[in-house]
């Protein structure tokens, strides 16, 4: 679990994924909780053979959920389904490059976009999550969520 | 995100219950002459405030693939859906349902795949839950459907 110290994945487009695994420390702040900072864990581990990486994220605050996401190559697309405990199941598409790590829809009246941007050590993620209610005219601000590893 | 108040734990939920905790598979092909001796094992755990139940199946030869599933309850319906992931790169998603000690799943529908055939897998649990013993058929067609291979759960812990 040493992250980018790691063997790569044998599965070319999937490489850069390696970046995101390991056990991270979380900092978010959502515009409904204004002055809020809320710590939370959340940990990147494949499933056997490097194709899905799963996703757990824990937040210390009773309002924003904890979560569960797979991300693969799902329908020919890379792809992250998203899982919380309000029973809410989204589809996401994904993009990892080598500094950053995005993933978004196009839900209508209610599309999500995030950008994480990777530190050059890779051992911080500076993440900044935005909605957008008119179909992508324009864009709020949601979660933002800044990572910093710890294992 | 949006909504972010937390809801309800649905009925539904618990009733799977029974599924939590270790279990030993058996899997039983007609062309095999005897059972694989294989040990598999897959665990059910409930994450996310028991809103979900996940299982994770190991398997100890290279050419039959490891997974994970999540299973998620619609709110309105009560039914329930099983969302397949596996170290070949697979997604499914399974209809799911638990009627009185049955087990039932079914794929007859393309979802984050194409559809080469559909799948349906029937498990019935014995009397003290400690057993499920279950079927898969496939079906070219979603009427004929034939026997894939036998699945038998034994509870481990």
């Amino acid at each position: 679990m040493e992250g980018a110290m790691q063997p790569q994945t044998q599965h070319a487009e999937l490489q850069g994924w390696q970046r995101l695994v390991g056990r991270w420390a979380t900092e978010a702040t959502h515009p409904a909780f204004p002055g809020t900072v809320v710590s939370g864990q959340a940990s990147f581990e494949w499933l056997e053979d490097q194709r899905f990486l799963i996703q757990r994220s824990h937040y210390d605050h009773p309002e924003i959920p904890d979560a569960i996401a797979v991300t693969g190559i799902i329908d020919g697309k890379p792809s992250m389904h998203y899982f919380d405990p309000r029973g809410v199941h989204r589809v996401f598409v994904v993009d990892i490059t080598e500094d950053t790590w995005r993933f978004w829809n196009d839900t209508p009246g209610f599309s999500q976009r995030f950008t994480g941007t990777l530190s050059d050590d890779g051992n911080a993620i500076t993440g900044e999550g935005e909605l957008s209610r008119d179909d992508g005219a324009s864009w709020a601000p949601d979660l933002a969520i800044t990572y910093r590893r710890i294992g | 995100m949006e909504d972010i108040s937390p809801s309800e734990r649905p009925d539904a939920l618990g009733r799977l219950d029974v599924f939590v905790g270790e279990w030993v598979l058996e899997a039983r092909f007609p062309d095999a002459t005897d059972e694989t001796g294989l040990e598999i094992r897959t665990t059910f755990e409930w994450i996310l405030d028991g809103r979900y139940l996940v299982q994770r199946t190991h398997v100890p030869v290279p050419e039959a693939p490891d997974s994970v599933t999540i299973v998620c309850t619609d709110p309105q319906t009560g039914g329930y859906s099983q969302h397949y992931y596996d170290s070949r790169g697979v997604t499914r998603r399974y209809a799911m349902s638990l009627d009185a000690g049955v087990w039932r799943l079914v794929r007859d529908a393309p979802d984050f795949s194409p559809l080469d055939f559909c799948q349906r897998f029937t498990g019935t649990f014995s009397d003290d839950r400690t057993t499920i013993n279950g079927e898969w058929e496939k079906s070219p067609d979603g009427a004929t459907w034939s026997h894939d291979f036998v699945l038998t759960y034994r509870r481990a812990g």
